[in-house]
């Protein structure tokens, strides 16, 4: 029956927290980013080119020495680029477990107030008041749908900043895409400067075996400097690029916990805001007082707006809490079960806060240890360039 | 006789002069002049109307005589001059660029390019010319910036230290081997354009360094309000 399945049986909140990231060996690194065709041959050429100069060039003159320096700065601005963007990426986890940490103290203020509403620990409502258990008294029923007047105002500011804390997940997210359309943009600069060190790399090699026999010094000149440079070079890249692709998962996988969180967060609140409907249309019902949640009843028309799935869930239900309340025979069970729902949708969020924090430190850990990696060659990378252009100084004044 | 040599050369410094860069730049001269004018006015006349002041209340206590008007007009056109020659726009110095404001620094270098303006060579005018607009361009995005930062000290040493040395550079090479080859090199001359080049190349990169935040900061708000209010993505499931 639709009556039973807006309160009674309502659909089971499930909030499953992604994986973690497992760490990325840097040689499975290469080749997440596809090139078109057009991109390679523009960069096999360039290649091709740098060679043809290279084996021109006297191996002993200074313009051999600029060439295979121009070999250990390949790809040095990629590098620098895309460890810019992994600095940023790294506090982006941490920050978002903090954000979690902010719905969550809202969440358990929403618990704590909606607990001292819940009928299944007020007793038995049905029972009248009595002043030192002797003078009637009034209703307890009566008395127990008053709490729910004092209570709205501080409900209403729950939700809305539950609703806040939701707008800072959604933004979080929009800086997640942003950031890692910037890191796409640097893994295909990577990924070309990797082709380009892979297609140095064969074919070098290829070129100082055919010279073996006709130059064997330029041969050896090419496999003990150009080469050696760039399979070191390679390895560079290959580590960034492993750290990026890296973060950018990590990225989708703080992503997508906010979305499972925002998930939670529109649930709780529209669970609240049934079962203080519910409350409206019990105590009609019992007691024949009409409760007047104004704050409810407006927060209800801009959550509503705002959330198109609460919108929705809420006019289903508003309906079937209608029939239920007036036809049930103990509509105070209908108002039970419906606090029922509230305290499972904020259970589902803490098993899911407690999973998916595991996994996200989990993440954050191999993270930070590959940044740390990636670290080691960049100083490496950079003393290299430092001591180059010294170098280059040194032989300026020579000259 | 004119050579063709000059005759490109004149050329090229009347193609420089009426390129949107070279006006511009000739503008900025001259909006810097009438500043500086004007500055050295305002001051002569405020020293002139103090000693006409002080002259007047001596006359009131003792009459000036005909010495007496003559000394007021030797003391004003002394301090006029000393004002003059003290107003000079300060020297570009090492030791200057170092304690100058960040956001004071590119008008700065600026100026100090455009004095030696005339002691480059004309492809390297040119450049000056790009240069000085960059350098403009970069200037609200340094005053935003933390004098502590990094970037802010990178952009110091680019536009304070590693310029003013180049110029300075290519300024201690004796005019007759300016146009020599070196080794068989790039000659002096060429160095020099090629250091301009690649200096302005840093700049505009540095500009967009800096302007990454902002740019990123609205793609972030546009984006959230699209996933916001149009549900777009995985986020209105």
């Amino acid at each position: 029956m639709a009556t039973d399945t807006a309160i009674d049986t309502p659909v089971e909140l499930t909030l499953t927290p992604p994986a973690p990231i497992p760490a990325l060996a840097p040689e499975k690194a290469a080749g997440l980013v596809p090139l078109d065709d057009t991109q390679r041959t523009k960069l096999d050429e360039k290649v091709d080119g740098f060679i043809a100069t290279l084996v021109a060039t006297d191996s002993n003159s200074p313009e051999f020495g600029k060439q295979v320096d121009q070999i250990t700065n390949m790809g040095r601005r990629e590098i620098m680029e895309a460890a810019g963007h992994s600095n940023r990426f790294l506090d982006r986890p941490t920050k978002a477990m903090d954000k979690d940490g902010n719905v969550g103290t809202n969440l358990a203020e929403l618990r704590r107030t909606i607990e001292d509403l819940d009928p299944s620990t007020k007793g038995d409502l049905f029972t009248s008041r009595k002043i030192f258990g002797i003078i009637p008294f009034g209703s307890k029923m009566r008395n127990y749908f008053d709490g729910y007047k004092s209570a709205q105002n501080h409900i209403s500011t729950i939700l809305q900043h539950l609703a806040g804390g939701k707008d800072e997940l959604l933004k979080d997210n929009a800086a997640i895409d942003v950031e890692r359309q910037g890191l796409w943009a640097a893994m295909g600069k990577l990924e070309q400067m990797i082709h380009v060190a892979k297609t140095l790399d064969e074919r070098l090699e290829q070129k100082a075996l055919d010279l073996d026999s006709s130059d064997p010094a330029k041969a050896k000149a090419i496999r003990e400097s150009a080469l050696f440079y760039v399979r070191q070079r390679t390895t560079d890249l290959l580590t960034q690029m492993a750290v990026t692709v890296q973060g950018y998962l990590a990225l989708d996988l703080v992503k997508k916990n906010n979305v499972e969180l925002v998930k939670g967060v529109d649930r709780a609140s529209t669970t609240t805001v049934a079962a203080l409907r519910t409350a409206v249309t019990v105590a009609q019902a019992l007691t024949n007082q009409k409760l007047v949640l104004d704050q409810i009843t407006a927060l209800n028309t801009t959550t509503a707006n705002i959330i198109d799935s609460t919108g929705t869930m809420l006019k289903n239900q508003t309906g079937a809490i209608h029939q239920q309340a007036a036809a049930s025979t103990i509509p105070i069970d209908t108002l039970k079960r419906a606090f029922q729902n509230i305290y499972s949708t904020m259970d589902a969020i803490d098993t899911f806060k407690l999973q998916a924090l595991g996994n996200m430190k989990q993440t954050v850990d191999v993270l930070t240890d590959e940044v740390e990696k990636s670290r080691g060659y960049i100083a490496r990378a950079e003393g290299a360039a430092q001591a180059e252009s010294s170098a280059r100084e040194e032989a300026f004044k020579i000259d | 006789m004119a050579g063709s040599d000059d005759i490109i050369e004149h050329a090229a410094d009347f193609l420089r002069r009426i390129s949107p860069e070279g006006r511009a730049a000739a503008r900025r001269r001259r909006e810097r002049r009438r500043q500086a004018f004007l500055r050295i006015a305002r001051r002569v006349v405020l020293a002139c109307l103090g000693i006409l002041a002080v002259a007047i209340a001596i006359g009131f206590v003792v009459p000036l005589q005909t010495e007496g008007v003559f000394l007021t007009m030797i003391a004003m056109a002394l301090v006029s001059v000393a004002i003059i020659l003290w107003s000079r726009a300060p020297d570009f110095t090492p030791e200057k660029v170092a304690t100058t404001d960040l956001h004071l620094l590119p008008s700065q270098t600026g100026e100090w390019l455009e004095q030696q303006r005339l002691a480059l060579p004309s492809p390297a005018q040119r450049q000056l010319d790009q240069l000085t607009a960059s350098l403009e361009a970069i200037t609200p995005q340094l005053a935003a910036l933390d004098a502590r930062s990094p970037e802010a000290l990178e952009a110091r040493r680019l536009i304070g230290d590693e310029l003013p040395e180049l110029v300075r550079g290519y300024q201690k090479v004796p005019p007759s081997l300016r146009r020599q080859p070196l080794n068989g090199g790039p000659s002096p001359d060429k160095q020099l354009v090629e250091g301009l080049g690649t200096i302005g190349e840093e700049i505009a990169r540095m500009n967009a360094r800096l302007a990454d935040n902002d740019l990123k900061a609205l793609a972030t708000q546009n984006r959230f309000l699209e996933i916001k209010y149009k549900g777009d993505g995985e986020m209105g499931e």
